[in-house]
């Protein structure tokens, strides 16, 4: 019995290197015909990189809508802590010419200040009209909107008002916040009056609660004319 | 050693590096596969949730564009077969037929006839499995008869929808009317009651909700959870 295992070991020997370059020929033939799949794959990966992107994009400017959408309901119901809660911490508020407002807290304190939903009271703001771009790195965006508001208290008061909105958003921990709402008064009227006698002036400063800086602009309503500032070049010509 | 060891033992020899060289190139595509084919399932969901947030809003805003113009065949039609509708304090109609034959006894569209609703402000939430959703929205809207009434009105709308043969469909219609005024007297003096029953055509169910239109207030229930608390 010893002969012949010496002999087996001894062919394995001589045959193991026969195998190992059988084992590179076929690893060439398998290349040869896996080098296409290794190819598609790669291709695969880089568009599936670039979907992730454009994916992530739409997803974004629908969070981002049903934020600003959802900011519009609460305020129409004066839910003044739901209102706050969608601003980030350093977030900034300011709204006509009443100053600008930063940090959460300061935000929610200013809402506080707003009108309670009590018999009698509408307080109607419109989110409309949104424009919405978002950054390249996808954590901030901007969006220009309008509100048109209703306000009235009964047998007081009813009037109509329009605004432009230039609000920043944030991403934070997946979730995007309001980072920066900044809305711009166009006109404020009475309702009985309309837009064609002067308007109203805009709501003043809020007794005991000054704002943190001045308004960023100053700028008059109807029947003055402004134009706030754009986020965005034309989307046609890029100018 | 009889030949046929001697063979086995030659096979193996040759056979084992082949294997050891293929497995392990196999190893390495494998994993960039399973990988790729993990990001490509959740990339499906996260665009068929876009496009079904487009569907959805696109399906909303038509129902505007119908109703404007009385079209109330073309409103009914998209309705799911057990879609329901309720307008301000009306009731429920139940099943596509019952809001057809709702919408029918609404206004046609004539000389001197404005029946505007504009829908705005989307607040859409699509349900993991995609197959249903929930939309609130707002309708502000402009009727007028010539020579005898002009009135503005606005509302809420919580409305759900439900996916069919691949196609969105309005499942619920529910509208809250907030306030319905005369246009010469503003929205500080009271406002108009809501529209009232329809003769001889009551509702298939009361009222949902009983709540009152300006100058009362009301804030109609969120199908949402707030979209930074999450509560």
């Amino acid at each position: 019995m010893r002969i012949p295992t010496l002999e087996l070991l001894f062919l394995m020997l001589l045959m193991f290197p026969a195998g190992l370059a059988f084992a590179a020929d076929e690893d060439r033939d398998r290349s040869d015909s896996s080098k296409d799949l290794a190819a598609e794959v790669a291709v695969l990966k880089a568009q599936v990189t670039a979907l992730q992107k454009q994916v992530q994009n739409a997803q974004d400017y629908i969070a981002i809508s049903n934020l600003q959408t959802a900011y519009g309901y609460y305020v129409d119901k004066c839910r003044w802590d739901e209102a706050a809660d969608l601003f980030a911490k350093d977030s900034t508020l300011e709204i006509g010419l009443r100053g600008v407002y930063v940090g959460q807290d300061r935000v929610r304190a200013y809402l506080h200040r707003l009108p309670d939903l009590t018999y009698g009271t509408l307080f109607n703001h419109m989110q409309l009209q949104p424009k919405i771009d978002i950054a390249a790195d996808g954590l901030t965006a901007k969006g220009r909107w309008r509100a048109i508001m209703q306000v009235g208290v009964l047998n007081r008061s009813a009037q109509w008002g329009e605004a432009t909105y230039e609000n920043e958003y944030v991403k934070e921990d997946g979730t995007w916040k309001i980072k920066k709402l900044h809305a711009y008064f166009t006109y404020y009227s009475d309702y009985y009056k309309g837009w064609d006698k002067g308007g109203d002036p805009p709501p003043g400063p809020i007794p005991g609660l000054p704002p943190d800086q001045p308004p960023t602009e100053t700028y008059k309503l109807y029947p003055d004319v402004y134009v706030p500032p754009y986020h965005y070049k034309n989307p046609v010509t890029g100018k | 050693m009889n030949r046929k060891t001697l063979r086995v033992a030659l096979v193996l020899a040759l056979l084992i590096p082949v294997a050891l060289a293929l497995a392990a190139g196999n190893k390495k595509d494998a994993t960039e596969l399973d990988t790729l084919k993990t990001e490509v399932a959740l990339l499906k969901r996260q665009v068929q949730n876009s496009q079904d947030y487009i569907a959805i809003s696109n399906l909303q805003t038509a129902y505007g564009y119908y109703v404007d113009k009385c079209l109330w065949d073309q409103v009914a039609d998209l309705f799911a077969k057990d879609g329901t509708l309720e307008i301000g304090l009306r009731g429920v109609w139940v099943g596509q037929d019952r809001v057809r034959a709702y919408l029918h006894t609404l206004p046609d569209l004539k000389y001197g006839t404005l029946f505007n609703h504009m829908q705005l402000q989307p607040k859409i939430d699509i349900a993991p499995d995609g197959l249903t959703a929930a939309g609130r929205w707002r309708a502000f809207e402009q009727f007028g008869m010539l020579h005898r009434s002009a009135q503005w009105a606005e509302g809420t709308y919580e409305n759900e929808y439900v996916k069919e043969d691949g196609v969105w469909r309005i499942k619920k219609l529910h509208y809250y009317m907030t306030f319905y005024v005369d246009y010469y007297k503003g929205w500080d003096q009271g406002g108009n009651p809501a529209p009232g029953p329809i003769p001889n055509f009551p509702p298939d169910r009361p009222t949902t909700d009983a709540y009152k239109l300006y100058p009362d207030v009301y804030v109609p229930p969120f199908h949402y959870q707030n979209p930074v608390t999450g509560k």
